[in-house]
């Protein structure tokens, strides 16, 4: 115990040393940029996200105004979507293809399994796999998304996890983990830049093999986490999940 | 007093900004330089800082946690300004020298003692990664608890206490790394 009051009153006496005034040339240069960029109206500041909220709990987030909204906007699109089909006032129970559900700013996307077709026929031979849009919680840098495309109709939710300061994975690869109690969910995470934005996620027909593409990011080169979690209809082995990362747009 | 200012800068208000910035500006600054151990650096970091606090403040929702705020402007910017520096190599500084400038005084051996440790502690801190720098930064010199610690980085406590410490293991071994370099030179001297 000595030697740690020994240590930290070397340290608090060391750190005493060095400056303890601030250059009046950055404070001119930070009042000039004020001054160059004076601030207008922003009639949605009320909806963007709070900064010393960025590690605030998923259901926290999901109260936050603009992930509200963006439920609303796709509950309203569902509703007119299910309208223009006739959904609302037709009896018959006919085929249900996959249902994209379009989320574009929702970080808890989700989508149900398309129930099993009928025996009369489909009115739409066309069905295109499902693609959820997850917006991913980041410490640092832009907001970035993934928007995940479905060949194994096997996903059932997919959402954003909470990154950790840093990157903890080196870069150009993914790592699948599984999720304590959930033996059908498993996480990915890789490693980003802060200004690197819309990810696609395609899940092979296998549901194991997937393949991430990121765009190419040319900005500052802090690393930083991305946080993925998958849920399928049936637990998954995350050692037998094989996902490649690809650069794109270089 | 601070909270009416924060507010009145988010909506715009110049001056309001500058008192804010004048306040902040040589506290932000010490910390970043002890992060950093670079003065240039430090001020690029300062200047940066202030940027972001001018563009983002309305997305500040609660005014109260400004201090907090800045805080962890500051220390992102600088970790992120010394892995860059990391990256691009290292950087070799001339240490200033221990004599009384202009003087022309000596120091008494208690004072050359103090001045040795100090110095030995600043060549441990330099071995540390910069999160870490940073970490004792916060507790030691700004005197944040483990909470404000925690909530500056966006961190739970626990993490934040077991970086405290592990910050803290680096740092001895640094210094006894230090000790044994010195004790072996002076053998082969």
């Amino acid at each position: 115990m000595n030697a740690q009051h020994d240590l930290d009153r070397r340290l608090a006496a060391a750190l005493l040393d060095g400056p303890s005034r601030a250059p009046e040339r950055s404070i001119d240069l930070a009042l000039a940029h004020a001054r160059e960029h004076p601030r207008r109206r922003d009639p949605l500041a009320v909806l963007r996200k709070d900064p010393m909220n960025a590690q605030s709990s998923r259901f926290a987030t999901a109260l936050q105004p603009l992930p509200l909204l963006a439920v609303v906007a796709v509950a309203l699109a569902a509703a007119l979507g299910a309208a223009t089909a006739g959904g609302f006032l037709d009896d018959r129970s006919g085929v249900v293809p996959p249902v994209a559900t379009p989320s574009p700013t929702s970080p808890h996307a989700s989508v149900s399994p398309a129930p099993s077709p009928a025996p009369s026929p489909a009115p739409s031979a066309t069905a295109t796999p499902a693609v959820i849009s997850v917006d991913l919680i980041e410490n640092v840098g832009a907001d970035a998304t993934v928007d995940i495309t479905d060949l194994s109709g096997r996903l059932v939710r997919a959402g954003s996890g909470i990154p950790g300061d840093g990157a903890s994975v080196p870069d150009g690869t993914v790592a699948a983990t599984g999720l304590a109690g959930s033996p059908a969910t498993v996480v990915l995470t890789w490693s980003g830049s802060p200004c690197d934005t819309t990810h696609q996620l395609t899940i092979n027909p296998d549901g194991l093999g997937m393949v991430l593409q990121r765009p190419a990011c040319q900005g500052d080169a802090i690393g930083v986490d991305h946080v993925l979690q998958l849920t399928f209809d049936r637990p998954v082995d995350p050692a037998a999940v094989d996902v490649t990362i690809q650069t794109v747009g270089n | 007093m601070q909270r009416s200012l924060v507010e009145r800068a988010a909506t715009g208000d110049q001056q309001a900004f500058e008192y804010l910035v004048r306040q902040s500006a040589d506290r932000l600054f010490a910390i970043a330089y002890r992060i950093l151990r670079d003065h240039h650096r430090a001020e690029d970091a300062l200047q940066q800082t202030l940027v972001t606090i001018w563009d983002e403040l309305p997305r500040l929702r609660d005014p109260d946690r400004f201090e907090a705020w800045t805080y962890r402007l500051i220390v992102r910017t600088s970790i992120a300004q010394a892995k860059r520096e990391r990256r691009g190599g290292l950087v070799v500084q001339l240490l200033p020298d221990d004599a009384v400038p202009g003087s022309g005084l000596t120091r008494s051996p208690a004072e050359i003692d103090a001045v040795a440790d100090r110095d030995q502690v600043q060549r441990g801190l330099r071995r540390l990664k910069p999160d870490q720098r940073a970490i004792l930064v916060l507790q030691h010199y700004v005197g944040l608890t483990l909470a404000e610690i925690a909530d500056v980085l966006g961190i739970p406590i626990g993490t934040a206490g077991s970086r405290l410490h592990y910050a803290a293991q680096a740092l001895r071994a640094a210094l006894d790394a230090d000790a044994r370099t010195i004790d072996l030179e002076e053998r082969t001297a």
